[in-house]
């Protein structure tokens, strides 16, 4: 009897050390699997901000005439003006979306500048937007010397860069 | 009320008790080992983070430069930022190594890397001091990198190219 019950005493404490090292290696391989999702969530996330931030940069200075004061051209300028800017862009972002596997859109008010891929396929996008300042372009020649001056003066309206990327 | 009483007599451990026990310790030492396991595994998660951490420092030190673009050729600028960025910041043992190429003459994407690479002047050292000239990645342990995107400068006319992006790719490793 009495070494019956110095046997179950024992096999109690076995049983105790048992369950807690189960549950704890259970927890803690739950908690490794949760962190280590979430931390390549959190990884996605920051890379396709930064891509959106620099493409919009990249989109936003491509606009802007280098031989004048930093001034936007009008928002009609992607289909008459500069063609060739819009198709270089389009070729960029072309090539961008194939090589990194992602979706791009980009969009200058409502008019759409570039759109490569399905971003509703995706299933994470991040967006950066820039303000475009506006310019009105003036010439005048002078009558004496026959010198042309192109003027470029801001008239205050804006227009709303908006690039998306998804993955 | 049960007395319970220990004799000095008597077996201590019975062949059944250790048969007994045989699957509680082999459950214990696996659990011991997944316990190593997982503090090796930590390790690499902080050394990653700490390599990340690095790579984005130095390419959004880069790309704070005013401007923000790389020269098609003769990168002189970008290695003089880099060289700077690297004593700023990077501990030591860690090294760095930068490319630069163009993704709007990328040739064909499906066949392999892209065609056009920037910076390849003789002034062009995208890389650590103690790395020799257009050496290839030895990651002993790890490595992190970081891409941003900047237009491209063309010198001679002075401008940006409108439309041209380049991708700046951003190496980190500890060289061992």
């Amino acid at each position: 009897m009495e070494k019956q019950l110095n046997r179950k005493g024992f096999a109690a404490l076995l049983d105790g050390i048992l369950a807690y090292t189960v549950a704890f290696a259970c927890i803690g391989a739950v908690a490794l699997l949760m962190t280590n999702t979430r931390e390549a969530s959190i990884k996605t996330s920051y890379t396709l901000n930064v891509w959106a931030e620099d493409l919009a940069d990249a989109i936003g200075q491509s606009m802007v005439n280098p031989t004048n004061p930093p001034v936007s051209y009008a928002t009609d300028w992607l289909d008459t003006t500069s063609p060739e800017i819009k198709a270089a862009l389009v070729q960029s972002l072309t090539n961008i979306a194939a090589d990194k596997r992602v979706s791009i859109t980009a969009e200058i008010g409502a008019t759409n500048l570039a759109t490569i891929g399905n971003l509703s396929q995706a299933s994470e996008v991040a967006t950066a937007t820039r303000l475009l300042r506006h310019a009105e372009v003036s010439t005048t020649t002078d009558p004496v010397s026959g010198v042309t001056t192109t003027t470029y003066t801001l008239n205050g309206d804006v227009s709303v860069l908006t690039v998306k990327i998804g993955i | 009320m049960t007395r319970i009483v220990t004799s000095g007599k008597g077996q201590v451990f019975s062949l059944d008790v250790l048969f007994s026990l045989l699957p509680v310790m082999m459950i214990i030492g696996a659990g011991l080992q997944y316990l190593y396991l997982a503090e090796e595994q930590s390790t690499a998660l902080i050394e990653g983070a700490r390599l990340e951490t690095l790579a984005q420092a130095m390419a959004e030190n880069v790309a704070a430069q005013d401007g923000k673009y790389v020269r098609t050729e003769n990168c002189s600028e970008l290695n003089t930022t880099l060289s700077s960025a690297a004593q700023d910041f990077l501990p030591d043992g860690y090294v760095y190594h930068v490319q630069a190429y163009s993704y709007y003459d990328y040739g064909n994407p499906d066949v392999g890397p892209p065609s056009t690479r920037l910076c390849n002047g003789s002034d062009d050292e995208l890389w650590s001091s103690d790395l020799e000239s257009n050496s290839f990645i030895q990651t002993n342990n790890a490595a992190s990198s970081d891409l941003r995107f900047m237009l491209e400068y063309n010198a001679t006319s002075g401008n940006l190219t409108p439309g041209h992006i380049a991708g700046v790719s951003f190496t980190i490793w500890k060289n061992n």
